[in-house]
């Protein structure tokens, strides 16, 4: 197992140098760079350089005017050290950017998972116990209900009914207004009644896959011929369902789970801007769309990485709940 | 782990359940104790998206500029009608829209018109404050200008284009600069013996070059080209000639070896002219080149920036502008904040940071600080938290806790209406109209939920007729070719009223006067003299009466057409109501030209289409032309434009130069590009700039209109309005800045505004 | 007769839904009560020496083609202590009958619609048909236990042998101790014939091959002492000479403990070396049934005889491999005459009228054939 492990880690250095070579050149092949958006600014509010000369002074300043693989070859070798460099767009420390918004992206993005998880695979389970029934196609149908909403809709329902209508919830924001007269305690409460909202709208829309799958699984381990031993033994039907059939049922849904984790920290962009959420969502989008090298490079490797480490938890989460998998 | 997973979800449940019953409890708490004072209720302000640039020196968008300026306080100020202050300390009453109203400002200031330069004496209150405490001075005002002054200064003022005495001496650090003087034909020598200058040039040229090719790459698609080079080639190659066998960089070498030091050619090829960016360089370059040769001294200071006392300022500039005083008068930044105390001293020209250096002003970008209302406390949460500044020269603000909060346009005015947010600037249509009217529930904009404020767009619709095109003979002044235009004028006139009440609503009016109504030299409707556009027939005589429906309306106009028609010289058939001929130079077909790509989508089209309709009529095509809007650019800068629809955006002064001297008239001559000759328009127009009595000018700009309008080269036709939404719920709305204006904000009084 | 054999049009297709969606969910309504009375499933067996007697079993089941009626009629007894074997061809009701008597047919589809099935148990008898689920599960494991036909997925592939094998002793012997619990798992596996019994007991099962599995199965059936082993087909999907081994197995079992064995299969040969009893089933009812001494001496159904005579026989040359000719009617329209009527070979006139009763030959051997009738050969 440890060499294994020990495998897999090395193999994932290699797979992010690569990865993040390719993300750079992409992004130096884009047409409309930072540099160029920014002397066309510059130069049209005056002090008398025109576009190409503003082009070339900073093509210097941000290391533009390099190659692709030097500009790459720069940017690895402070990368390694841990410096990231500065954010072209936020001007501060890229990592530090990335550290005042990811955190309320997940939190949000972790409530979700844990809801998801909690909600989507009884009611998986559920409908696949009672297969062709009332239940199960109400579950179903709700399900796919849930899928095929899309999520900016489903918000501005959702706001339309709480907000507006109930007058329950502020209509957008992460604080209330009276956010800074309250004690510590009460300020956490005040973000978590702020997030309950955005946290129904992404976990709607993310439970029906999942409860499907979990369905499907259900149903495949329901109909073999194990759980019919199970019962011939005289366990009670909750055993049967709960101990027996849903350890089997867990392994795939054990190796989704560990493919969610880049999720965790991505942004659900268009709920976030709906709710106002100062996520990585907006920030990480604008930096894109902008030409922003180092909080894209940053947040694209961070990603990388995640992933990465997402398959790997995932093989080893497989190892571990279903023993014919193990190699000894 | 099912157990595990249980337990998480129900503390949260409970956690959220709490923190809802929380929220109920602190609601309660803070209303409660608020009973009495409600100046702990925060106000919540709406606004985009910051850039999180919240200095008075170098914010970019109107936001930051929004944030920056609760913090700062002006020099001068401005009155609702965009009219300077001059004695702010003991205060100015001005009347506005039939109110009288006190205006206060920290300093006064006399203008002194000399015959070649102009003085601005400025005193400054001796008690005014920062937020911190500091006692606002003279070094703080020579500061601001300073920084803003600074050769290295590349923020959104434009103070640096005011024609300072021994401003130029400064940039080029030489006592002798303002004498040195580069001719138009010293340039053009440069240009051709000069190597240092070709040189200048051949960089120039190549950068550019440069540049292109990489715009290129992004926009071959779009021109239809197959590829980089395709379109790069029939940009700036030369015609005929195979570039096929050079690599991709050795094409990019050729072909600015092939330009050369020819920037005119390759402006043409770009579409520009070049000069206009080459020339400052070569004059820099040139006026370097002659300093060294003659001398002169070091210069440390602006000789026509001036410190007297701590509390007195003078400034001098060469000539005289109206609006220089705008730039004068901008905000006051603290130099113990922004700059470094230590580097300020006067005598020795230090003004409290390194020249060129502008590293320690830029550094404090994200939290302002200033004598203005409010102090910035923090920027979290996509919200700006503003806390009162007690020692505000106009009060202490009887708000204790403003709230700036990013929101988006939809939730405008939802947020208004559910608490989210109290006060905000959503876009103004006939649906937000529609919307706010059904929940206030009394279908009006102000109501028990939401109070509307109606503010004037900064500029106003209109639509031009060209003078060289729309004649009669080769006199485009002549009588005959005004009539032709009147025809025209009146008839586009009477359908003014239905196209923007079906587009705009009652979110927009109809003006009568080519000005829109913001400015203060604007002809307002109780003002005598104030005459309906096109409202008279060839004779003289009114057409329309009160009573008249708009059916007969339009018939009366069509009738005053034949009437201005018939005097022009047109022939017409009495048998079949038509004209039949048009007299030598005029023609029986005019086209004109509105910008709405195709989809009819403008205010005003219905107003080209109906007057279209009405000319078949009599035999007249009047064609109505909808292209793009970039089209539509393209054509006015050709002047090949008859007809055309178009807005205009305002300045604060009224100045009528750019637009109507005849020296901007004629293709790509400038901006009057209703080619309007008048020499006693412009003889009215340069006198009115020179002077700085308001109601002189207002006088002169009156008789200017007249003459515009007789010469019936526009029409004015909207002036549309925008709106800010206050919560009539929350908010004390009898203490809100009253009449907003675009000079004079929601914010000019904010200190006043009180909560429920 | 359906017009197109097999092929049904939607319009009977939905009224077909209709109709079993009617009858299962009122028996599923009755299934479902909260308190059931216990006079209505205690019963008491006809004759104190059998542990089980199947009494006219009718187990349907109602699919969207229509009923199938599998279990169509069925009576036989399994007497305490002795081995009965149930023979027939695939698709005629054996594993039905034996899923019915475990009531572990796939309800809702599968229903036990009418018969009984009383079963002498511990602390009383009781009729199966009619009891509970909760009734069922303490009979389950306990009383009677069941060896499956696939060994290589009967096991749950997470869970180690010892502790699958731990579940049911710790069921159905609460008062026991784990220590007490594991030592009696690891004696069943010894005594089934497993040398490295510590090591299987933590060995999951993908590790064992499907001898060493189906050993696991059978300790996994012996382990609470059930008075009554269902054995369903346990040597089929196992190649011979495992088959022998297994089949040894339990022959040396069957000194050993003394429940009742039931054992199903196709193939006459076990039968021969296992069962006291044998019953023949076609099409969902018993054919013939007697002792194995009769069956095999003296077979008087038709299709009895047509069995023994397929059977290969070694060192016998032929030159064709007999076969019973013709195939098993369509289960969803049972005709209303004897079944085998079309494939056989001794038809009487009789044979055309209504299915023939089960006619006594002697105290132990039954059969239904018209042959019979009126005792003695046609």
């Amino acid at each position: 197992m440890k060499k294994f492990i020990l495998k897999r880690l090395l193999m994932a250095v290699m797979i992010l140098f690569f990865v993040s070579f390719i993300i750079y050149a992409l992004m130096r092949c884009m047409p409309m760079d930072f540099v160029t958006a920014l002397a066309q600014k510059k130069a049209q509010s005056g002090a008398g350089k025109s576009v190409s000369e503003w082009i070339a002074q900073l093509n210097a300043v941000y290391g533009l005017d390099k190659g692709l693989l030097q500009g790459y070859g720069s940017w690895i070798a402070k990368a390694v050290t841990g410096d990231f460099g500065e954010s072209w767009k936020y001007t501060i420390p890229v990592t530090e950017k990335f550290g005042s918004v990811i955190w309320y992206s997940f939190v949000l993005n972790i409530i979700c998972f844990v809801l998801e998880m909690a909600i989507a695979i009884p009611l998986g389970i559920l409908a696949a116990r009672k297969q062709y029934s009332r239940t199960d196609y109400t579950i179903t149908t709700f399900a796919l209900m849930g899928i095929s909403l899309p999520s900016f809709f489903f918000a501005t329902v959702l706001k339309l009914i709480f907000c507006v209508k109930l007058g329950w919830f502020d209509l957008f924001g992460v604080v209330s207004k009276y956010h800074e007269t309250m004690t510590p305690f009460m300020k956490v409460l005040d973000m978590a009644h702020h997030y309950i909202l955005p946290v129904i709208t992404l976990t709607i829309v993310s439970i029906g896959s999942l409860m499907r799958y979990t369905r499907t699984n259900m149903l495949e381990v329901l109909n073999s011929d194990y759980i019919r031993t199970a019962r011939a033994k005289g366990l009670s039907e909750k055993v049967v369902i709960n101990k027996h059939a849903f350890r089997n049922t867990l392994i795939p849904i054990i190796t989704l789970v560990g493919g969610m984790l880049p999720g965790l920290f991505s942004g659900a962009m268009i709920t976030e801007t709906l709710f106002g959420i100062p996520g990585i969502g907006y920030v990480s989008y604008q930096a894109m769309v902008e030409g922003d090298i180092p909080f894209t490079m940053f947040y694209m490797l961070f990603l990388a990485m995640l992933t990465l480490l997402g398959t790997l938890l995932s093989d080893i989460l497989y190892a571990v709940v279903d023993p014919r998998v193990r190699v000894h | 782990m099912k157990k595990v997973i249980a337990l998480i979800l129900s503390v949260m449940m409970c956690a959220s359940v709490l923190a809802a019953c929380g929220d109920k409890d602190t609601d309660s708490k803070a209303s409660g104790t608020s009973n009495g004072s409600s100046s702990s209720t925060p106000l919540v302000v709406g606004y985009n998206q910051f850039n999180e640039k919240f200095s008075p020196f170098f914010s970019e968008s109107g936001y930051d500029m929004d944030v920056a300026s609760m913090t700062q306080v002006g020099l001068l100020t401005t009155d609702r009608a965009g009219g300077i202050i001059y004695n702010g300390i003991e205060g100015e009453e001005r009347e506005y829209n039939g109110t009288k109203y006190t205006y206060k400002g920290i300093a006064n200031v006399s203008v002194e018109k000399g015959d070649d330069k102009t003085v601005y004496n400025i005193k400054i209150r001796d008690d005014i404050k920062f937020s911190d405490g500091h006692v606002l001075d003279a070094d703080d005002v020579i500061f601001s200008y300073y920084v803003l002054l600074d050769p290295a200064y590349t923020g959104n003022s434009t103070l640096n284009s005011l024609d300072l005495v021994g401003y130029k001496n400064y940039l080029y650090n030489n006592s002798l600069a303002d004498t040195v003087e580069i001719s138009d034909d010293e340039i053009k020598t440069a240009i051709e013996s000069n190597d240092d200058v070709k040189a200048i040039i051949a960089d120039y040229n190549s950068a550019l070059l440069k540049a292109e090719w990489d715009w290129a790459a992004s926009a071959y698609e779009s021109y239809g080209m197959e590829s980089q080079r395709a379109l790069y080639e029939a940009a700036y190659g030369t015609e005929g000639k195979d570039y096929s066998s050079l690599s991709d960089e050795e094409l990019v070498d050729a072909i600015i070896e092939e330009y050369g030091l020819d920037f005119e050619k390759l402006g043409a090829a770009y579409g520009a002219d070049l000069s206009a960016d080459l020339n400052p360089k070569i004059v820099e370059f040139l006026t370097n080149a002659k300093l060294a040769e003659l001398g002169g001294d070091p210069v440390g200071n602006i000789a026509g920036i001036e410190k007297l006392s701590q509390t007195e300022i003078r400034v001098t500039t060469n000539g005289y502008g109206a609006s220089d005083i705008y730039q004068i008068g901008n905000t006051v930044s603290p130099m113990h904040y922004y700059g470094e105390e230590s580097k300020y001293d006067y005598e020795n020209n230090k003004f409290g940071f390194d020249k060129g250096d502008l590293s320690h002003v830029e550094s404090m970008t994200t939290k302002p600080m200033g004598a203005g209302p409010y102090k910035f406390v923090k920027y979290e949460n996509k919200i700006v938290y503003f806390e009162a500044n007690e020692t505000y020269f106009d009060g202490a603000p009887k708000i204790k806790n403003v709230q700036f909060k990013e929101v988006e346009d939809a939730d405008k005015i939802p947020g208004v209406q559910t608490g989210t947010i109290d006060l905000t600037d959503p876009s103004l249509s006939l649906e937000s109209s529609k919307q706010i009217g059904e929940i206030n529930g009394n279908g009006d904009l102000n109501g028990d939920v939401i109070t509307t404020s109606l503010v004037d767009n900064l500029g106003y619709g209109y639509i031009g007729i060209n003078a060289d095109k729309v004649k009669v003979g080769k006199e485009p002044n002549s009588d005959a070719s005004k009539n032709l235009r009147r025809a025209f004028a009146t008839v586009l006139s009477v359908y003014r009223e239905v196209a923007i009440d079906s587009y705009y609503g009652n979110t927009a009016e109809i003006i009568n006067y080519p000005m829109s109504n913001t400015s203060w030299a604007a002809p307002q409707k109780s003002d005598a003299g104030y005459e309906v556009a096109y409202a008279k027939d060839v004779d003289g005589n009114d057409i329309y009466t009160a009573d008249m429906s708009n059916e007969d309306k339009y018939a009366a106009a069509k009738d005053a057409a034949i009437g201005f028609l018939k005097a022009a010289g047109y022939t017409f058939d009495d048998a079949s109501g038509k004209f039949t001929a048009a007299p030598e130079g005029a023609s029986m077909t005019y086209k004109a030209s509105i910008g709405s790509g195709g989809g009819g989508d403008h205010p005003n089209f219905l107003v080209l289409t109906e007057t279209s309709k009405l000319f078949k009529e009599i035999g007249i095509d009047f064609i109505v032309d909808d292209i793009e809007f970039a089209t539509l650019s393209e054509l006015m800068n050709t002047g090949e434009q008859e007809i055309w629809t178009m807005a205009w955006g305002a300045t604060i002064d009224p100045d009528m130069y750019q637009v109507y001297h005849s020296s901007n008239a004629g293709p790509g001559a400038g901006s009057n590009y209703y080619s309007i000759r008048d020499n006693e328009l412009d003889s009215l127009i340069l006198e009115a700039r020179q002077s700085e009595d308001q109601s002189y000018r207002k006088a002169v700009y009156k008789q200017c209109l007249d003459i515009i309008l007789d010469w019936a080269v526009e029409i004015p036709v909207y002036q549309r309005q925008n709106c800010i939404i206050f919560s009539s719920e929350r908010i004390n709305t009898a203490t809100v800045t009253p009449d907003i204006t675009p000079f004079y904000g929601w914010m000019a009084e904010i200190h006043n505004m009180e909560m429920k | 007769m359906a017009k197109n054999d097999g092929y049904i049009s939607a319009k009977e297709s939905r009224r077909i839904s209709r109709e079993n969606r009617k009858i299962t969910s009122a028996m599923e309504k009755k299934k479902n009560r909260k308190r059931v009375d216990p006079s209505e499933y205690e019963t008491c067996m006809k004759d104190s020496n059998n542990i089980l007697e199947i009494d006219d079993l009718h187990t349907f089941f109602f699919t969207d083609i229509g009923t199938v009626k599998s279990v169509n009629g069925v009576s036989f007894e399994v007497p305490k202590g002795k081995t009965v074997g149930v023979v027939g061809e695939s698709g005629c009701g054996k594993s039905v009958t034996s899923l019915s008597i475990m009531q572990l047919v796939q309800r809702p589809q599968g229903q036990i619609v009418s018969g009984s099935i009383r079963f002498d148990g511990e602390q009383r008898c009781i009729d199966i048909a009619k009891a509970t689920t909760s009734v069922m599960q303490e009979i389950r494991g306990k009383e009677i236990s069941m060896i499956f036909q696939e060994p290589m997925t009967s096991l749950n592939p997470v869970f180690r042998i010892g502790m699958q094998l731990n579940e049911v002793l710790e069921l159905h012997n609460p008062h026991m101790t784990a220590e007490q619990v594991k030592a009696r798992t690891i004696e069943m596996l010894e005594l089934v014939g497993i040398a490295n019994s510590e090591g299987v007991y933590n060995m999951y099962p993908h590790e064992l091959s499907g001898g060493m599995r189906q050993r696991v199965m059978i300790a996994m059936a012996l382990c609470c002492d059930p008075s009554l082993i269902i054995a369903d087909e346990p040597t089929t999907a196992l190649d011979v000479t495992i088959q022998a081994q297994i089949l040894d197995l339990l022959r040396g079992l069957k000194e050993k403990i003394n429940s009742s064995i039931m054992l199903i299969t196709h193939d006459l040969g076990v039968i021969a070396e296992m069962a006291d009893y044998v019953v023949v089933m076609y099409a969902g009812k018993v054919v013939e049934k007697g002792t194995a001494a009769e069956i095999f001496a003296n077979p008087l159904h038709p299709y009895t005889i047509g069995l023994l005579a397929s059977k290969p026989v070694v060192n016998k040359k032929v030159d064709r491999l007999y076969s019973i000719p013709g195939k098993v009617p369509n289960p969803v329209n049972m005709p209303d005459y004897c079944y085998f009527k079309d494939r056989c070979e001794m038809c009487v006139e009789k044979c055309s009228g209504p299915y023939p009763d089960m006619i006594k030959v002697s105290d132990t051997h039954f059969v239904s054939c018209y042959r019979y009738c009126d005792g003695g050969d046609k």
